[in-house]
């Protein structure tokens, strides 16, 4: 293992320790659909997705740094809103999310329903990062990103530790891509494992910015884009940053 | 590349092959799960992930209730 993997895999030891309490361990299912298969159904975790892995670790992160943060922000109109409200409200700190106008409503109901303060007026998918800005600099609060941030990839990252310590027999690992940030955190778990796990994301078609940017080599096209079934934002910088030596 | 050295590959699955895996993930496994959520089961019931002991992240089930009947 290479120093840096080493590095990243232990701070995925410490978002498992820092998380834990917070976020439920969710089973590993074997089905009669094929003896080979493991499930990691993530849809019964809090919040009813994944993502309060990395909420919650850079939330508590932030608060382990800075003794007393006035609050944080995210952009997002899906789960992570609901991981970061849940994540904040636990800590006692204020969060405000930035949900586009057209986003679902019962994810907007669920978002405020945890506590948190959401805008929507004027939010688009277009100026949402700029709008953004203009927020974070009125109220001084801090960014927590759907991906592009370490914390939140190393809680990401314990889907997948916690799959090979129940299962450590397997051969490969496959999850979902969006912006990258549970790829990136399934990889680190995969690879550190001590056996061979393949690691494969998987993608829609219709919105394969990750695919391309593996393919080719250079993040290329990362711009919003929607199937008609999922939306994918981006991908993250971090994840596919390059590296001498990963 | 961090990601092109620890991802060996990424897959991609048609708009129908996610709408199977959400059908076989709610009506088999008796998983309410979101069409992001099925991803990996889409690229298993697709043949393009490799044979082997396998592990599928499933994740999410925050389905979009109107989205999810259209695939049911």
């Amino acid at each position: 293992m290479t120093p840096y993997l080493e590095e990243h895999s232990e701070q995925v030891g410490q978002a498992a320790e820092r998380i834990r309490g917070h976020v439920r361990r969710t089973p590993v299912l074997n089905t009669d659909l094929d003896s080979d298969l493991y499930l990691k159904p993530e849809c019964l975790q809090v919040t009813g997705s994944f993502k309060p892995r990395g909420a919650f670790n850079a939330v508590l992160s932030l608060t382990a740094r800075i003794p007393r943060p006035s609050g944080v922000i995210a952009v997002s109109s899906g789960n992570h809103a609901q991981a970061v409200a849940l994540a904040a409200a636990t800590v006692g700190l204020p969060a405000l999310i930035l949900i586009p106008e057209d986003a679902n409503p019962a994810k907007v109901a669920a978002t405020r329903a945890l506590g948190a303060e959401v805008i929507q007026e004027g939010i688009t998918f277009a100026n949402r990062e700029q709008r953004l800005r203009e927020v974070m600099a009125e109220r001084g609060y801090t960014l927590v990103h759907p991906f592009d941030d370490w914390d939140v990839i190393h809680g990401q990252g314990t889907v997948v530790r916690e799959l090979l310590d129940d299962e450590p027999d397997l051969q490969a690992v496959a999850t979902p891509v969006g912006g990258g940030g549970l790829l990136a955190g399934s990889a680190i778990s995969a690879k550190s494992h001590g056996r061979p796990v393949k690691v494969i994301g998987v993608e829609p078609v219709a919105a394969d910015d990750a695919y391309r940017t593996w393919k080719t080599g250079s993040p290329t096209a990362c711009a919003p884009r929607r199937s008609a079934r999922v939306t994918s934002r981006s991908c993250s910088p971090i994840a596919w940053s390059t590296r001498s030596s990963p | 590349m961090f990601a092109n050295r620890l991802v060996d590959e990424i897959v991609t699955v048609t708009e129908e092959e996610i709408a199977t895996a959400v059908r076989v993930a709610w009506s088999r496994v008796h998983l309410a799960l979101e069409p992001t959520g099925a991803l990996p089961l889409a690229a298993y019931l697709a043949g393009k992930l490799p044979k082997g002991r396998t592990g599928l992240v499933l994740s999410g089930g925050n389905a979009n209730f109107a989205t999810v009947a259209t695939l049911l």
